[in-house]
Parts: structure tokens; C-alpha cells; sequence
């Protein structure tokens, strides 16, 4: 099966060898002085969630926008492929493009962390893939409702920030209230519990209720492909 | 603009309108069919609905009214089934920059699923456009015309049923020129129709089986080239520019000398229409300079659509590069 779009994408990413590489560095060096620091768990995951989950929203919305607005977008809504699967393969690219360049900084984390464990180190990394996913996903609706990049910055920035408290990544809910029950389907709360634990030196397990959460993010990934063809024209027109 | 009674094969809109909310500007009440292995050409001036009405062909906007079908289907969404068969170059040119001229033909060829076409087939296309020496370098590095060429590449090679052209002259070269004919002649040989829009004027037009004049939106003029000239056939052009305005008498004068029909003072400007092509010329000059005029450029051509389209509409239609 052809995936020229992913293709393109690939391709983009590593001939922009520098963008790479800086998507690379920055987040090493925004993570490194907090793992050599003695900066509380709880403060520490919190930082790496936010930043790893922002890296996905944005580098998803703001590429969207750009061709948007430029109409390389609807150039290619145009020649008739199929929306939902440009926006399917994009979403598969990115999140794998992301990982690649937050992998760096996520293995600086697991290395300094207190004996994670290969279990743990699997489990956080399983858990970017899929908080990276869910980012993507949220970018591409971010980028349909946003009507220029400095809103979609602005809206990406709101919406993850949101998403990641409703993912407890901010207070830590009383059991058995409305926002424990949020948190246990938020898509970002998988992420965030495995930085916490491998941080603290507690990991070891996967968190309580990340299947939910693995369904959520499916379920956002079948909502963005159902959607696909006015998510397209939307963020096609720029 | 009516086609003819068989053409409903690829194109046929019937007051087909759009206006754009912010400008108020657009296209329409405009008919206009387009049948198998038809050259048509839009042309107008700016504002005057050209890329409007091809966007809309093109299934880019939604008709704010009338009926549009194209290949001999209401054109409804779902859309992406006509845009397979549909090749559009808008006035601008797009693309991942960073992409090489041939990748770049390989990544539009595989999204219009027309397979890439063959190594062979890119290579030819990019030979035709005179890209053969560039194919493998970045986009981020071409020219202007040169983006432009490979946009053209890309949609001759996809070999589509319907072709869209927004301004396919602006740009080029001569031999890009040339190399664009050629294409809208093979394109239209084995039975795609095109459609172009254009400010290019004096070889563009002349290739295409019908015209459509187009002002504020609405059609004022269409037909074969050849008909729409015969208007205006014998009706030579000379234009006269003189130092300062012509003395008493003078516009008397010239107007008697034999073939001469008509004739305009505009300043320091004479513009006159000659039934007879150049030869009232020597004796108008004759007439002018024993006046005690003096003459600053003496222009005489052949008339053109633009001239057809001023007629009809006291509009001065610039004529475009190439032109």
C-alpha cells in the first residue's frame, strides 16, 4: 500500500536536517537539568508531560496551518486523495517523527532515573508512543479551528494544557470524584503516572486504567479519520 | 457560453455563479460546456471571474448557484471522485520545497493515483519543460518559472480528463511557451479537455477551438478565435504619436485619405482603423509632416481580441508577458 503523504513526511524531516536536529536538542536540554537537579518527582513529571505532549500538539498544528495557509494543503485535497487518510498517514509520520526526536531526552530521563527497570523503560516508552498519538490527533483539530498560526499556537497550547490536568498531571483528584473518573480515561495520564513512577524509583507495573486510555485515544483516532473529509476542507481553505 | 448540442462529456455548467463574500467580486450567471478533446480559453482582465470560474470547475469552490456537472454527473460531494479526474494549476505554484523536481513529479503523480507513471514518463515530462537539468535538485532553489514548469510537468504527466489552467503562460519562456502548446495540443488529442485562463493574448487563444470573453463576472463575447477576429477582419490598426496635439485640419485630412474608416485623437495620439492593412500609411505620414507635425512613433498591427473585447466593452484589456 502507497502512503505518499507519510512518505513526503519522512523524507521532510530528515532533509530538514537541521529543524531535526534542534527538535532533537531542545528538549535535551530543557530535560537535563531537571533529571540532574534534585527537582521533586511529582514537579519533574509534570514539566516532562507537559513538554512532550506540547512537542506532539504543535509540531502536529502548526506544519497544518502553515500549508494551510500557503495552499500546498488544498493542492493536494485537490488532485482528490483522500482527506482522512492525509490526515491518518500525517498523524502516523509525525507521531513516529516526534518520537524519534523526543527519544533523546526520554532516554536521558530513563538513564538518570533511580533503577527503572526494562519493564518500566518499556512501559514510558510505549506510553510517549501513545501520548505522541493523541497529541498529533489534537493538533489536527486545533489546526481546523484555528484561523492562523498565532491561534493555533495559542488554542495547542490551552487544549494540551487542559488535557493535561484532566490527566492529573497538575493535582492528584480525591478517589472516587468526577475529576478521578476524567483522569481515568484522560489520554495523557498513562504518560505522565510512568514519568512520575520511573522519577520517584516506584515504577514497575503499568498504570491503573491505561487501557482506557489507549481506547480513548483509538476512539480520537477513529473520531479524526470519520471526520477526515471537513477536517480537511477546513484547515485546507487556511 | 453554449457548446455545442454533444457537448455534455466532460463540462457542463448552466448559470453557474459564485461571489466572494469579502469582495464581493466573482463569476456569473455563466454557462459553459466542454466537450471530449476541447481547447477552451478563458480571458479577461483582472477581477473578471477567469479563476473564479475555474475554481469552480474545479470543484475548489461550492457554486453559490446554478448546476455543474462534469463527466456527465451532477458534481456533488462526495468530491474526490471528480478531482481524480481532474488536473488543476492554480495561478500559484505549491510545493514541499525541500523535495527535488522529480520527487516532487513522483509525490503528486502517486496523490492523483495515477501510479507516478513510469521513470520514463517523468523523465519526459520534465525533457519537455526543460527541467531534464534541474530534476534533481531542491525546489527551494528553482526560479519562478521554473516552479512554474514543473507545476505543468506534473499535470500534463497525470493525464487526466479534465485539465484546469490558471494563467499556464505566466512565467515562461518562449520554449516554455511552446512547450505548453504542445502539451495542450497532446492533452486535447487523446481527448482530455482543457480549460485555461489567460492575460497571454496573441498564441495562447489562437490554439484553443473556443474562447470566452469574460467582464465583471459575465460573458461578453465567446466563439471560435477565428470568428471573433473576422469582426474584425481588414480593420488594420495605426496609431500615430505626435510631439504635441494635432494641428486644426488635420483629423479632416487623414480621415479622406483613401482606406482609412475611422479615426480617433486621443492627446498627441492619432488612432486610426485602415480597411487597406499598411498602405494608406505613407500617405497619412505625408499628410502629417506637411501639417508641420511631428511624429514621435508610428505603430501599425493586426487587430486582436483584445481590440474585440475593448469594442464590446470600452475596456482596455492589457495584454499579458508573451503577448
Amino acid at each position: 500500500m502507497r502512503a505518499p503523504i507519510a512518505k513526503a513526511e519522512w523524507t521532510l524531516a530528515l532533509r530538514r536536517r537541521r529543524l531535526f536536529l534542534l527538535n532533537m536538542g531542545i528538549p535535551l536540554l530543557l530535560v537535563l537539568p531537571l533529571s540532574l537537579g534534585a527537582a521533586p518527582p511529582f514537579h519533574a513529571a509534570a514539566v516532562y508531560a507537559v513538554l512532550f505532549v506540547l512537542f506532539g500538539t504543535m509540531g502536529s498544528a502548526i506544519p497544518l496551518l502553515r500549508e494551510g495557509e500557503d495552499g500546498l494543503l488544498r493542492r493536494v485535497i485537490l488532485t482528490g486523495y483522500s482527506a482522512p487518510r492525509l490526515l491518518l498517514e500525517r498523524t502516523l509520520a509525525g507521531s513516529i517523527v516526534d518520537f524519534l526526536q523526543l527519544f533523546p531526552a526520554a532516554a536521558l530521563i530513563l538513564a538518570l532515573a533511580p533503577d527503572p527497570g526494562v519493564a518500566s523503560i518499556l512501559l514510558t516508552l510505549g506510553a510517549l508512543a501513545g501520548a505522541l498519538l493523541a497529541a498529533n490527533l489534537v493538533g489536527i483539530w486545533v489546526a481546523a479551528l484555528a484561523r492562523s498560526i498565532a491561534e493555533g499556537a495559542l488554542f495547542a497550547s490551552v487544549v494540551s494544557l487542559f488535557l493535561l490536568h484532566a490527566s492529573g498531571v497538575f493535582r492528584t483528584p480525591s478517589p472516587g470524584s468526577w475529576g478521578a473518573r476524567i483522569e481515568s480515561a484522560a489520554p495523557f495520564r498513562p504518560l505522565h503516572r510512568m514519568l512520575l513512577e520511573v522519577v520517584a524509583g516506584t515504577g514497575g507495573a503499568a498504570p491503573t486504567g491505561a487501557t482506557i486510555a489507549l481506547l480513548v485515544i483509538l476512539g480520537l483516532l477513529g473520531l479524526t479519520v470519520a471526520c477526515g473529509h471537513a477536517l480537511g476542507e477546513r484547515i485546507s481553505r487556511g | 457560453m453554449s457548446g455545442p448540442a454533444e457537448a455534455t462529456g466532460v463540462v457542463l455548467a448552466s448559470a453557474l455563479s459564485f461571489q466572494h463574500p469579502d469582495s464581493g467580486l466573482g463569476v456569473g450567471p455563466v454557462d459553459i460546456a466542454a466537450r471530449e478533446g476541447e481547447v477552451i480559453g478563458l480571458l479577461g482582465p483582472n477581477g473578471s471571474g477567469k479563476s473564479t470560474l475555474l475554481r469552480l470547475l474545479a470543484t475548489d469552490l461550492a457554486p453559490g448557484a446554478g448546476s455543474l456537472a462534469l463527466f456527465g454527473r451532477p458534481a456533488q460531494p462526495p468530491l474526490s471522485g471528480f478531482r481524480r479526474r481532474i488536473a488543476f494549476a492554480p495561478d500559484e505554484c505549491f510545493h514541499p520545497t525541500p523535495l527535488s523536481g522529480r520527487e516532487n513529479l513522483a509525490f503528486f503523480a502517486q496523490l492523483r493515483g495515477d501510479g507516478g507513471g513510469l521513470p520514463a514518463e517523468r523523465d519526459e515530462a520534465l525533457e519537455a519543460f526543460g527541467l531534464s537539468a534541474d530534476a534533481d535538485r531542491a525546489v527551494s532553489g528553482y526560479s519562478f518559472g521554473m516552479r512554474r514548469k514543473l507545476l505543468l510537468a506534473e499535470l500534463f504527466l497525470g493525464r487526466k480528463d479534465l485539465l484546469l489552467l490558471d494563467e499556464p503562460a505566466v512565467g515562461l519562456d518562449p520554449q516554455g511557451l511552446d512547450a505548453l502548446e504542445r502539451a495542450i495540443g497532446t492533452a486535447a488529442g487523446r481527448g482530455a479537455a482543457v480549460i485555461f485562463a489567460s492575460n497571454e493574448l496573441r498564441r495562447l487563444p489562437l490554439i484553443a477551438d473556443r474562447v470566452l470573453l469574460l467582464h465583471e463576472g459575465r460573458e461578453v463575447a465567446a466563439g471560435a478565435p477565428t470568428e471573433l477576429m473576422a469582426r474584425y477582419d481588414g480593420r488594420t490598426r495605426i496609431r500615430i504619436a505626435l510631439a504635441e496635439a494635432p494641428p486644426p485640419g488635420l483629423q479632416l485630412e487623414l480621415g479622406s485619405v483613401p482606406g482609412v474608416t475611422s479615426l480617433r485623437e486621443n492627446g498627441a495620439t492619432l488612432e486610426l482603423e485602415s480597411s487597406a492593412g499598411g498602405a494608406p500609411l505613407p500617405a497619412l505620414l505625408a499628410r502629417v509632416l506637411d501639417a508641420g507635425a511631428e511624429v514621435r512613433d508610428v505603430q501599425l498591427r493586426e487587430p486582436g481580441l483584445e481590440d474585440l473585447f475593448e469594442e464590446l466593452t470600452g475596456v482596455e484589456l492589457p495584454m499579458g508577458a508573451g503577448s
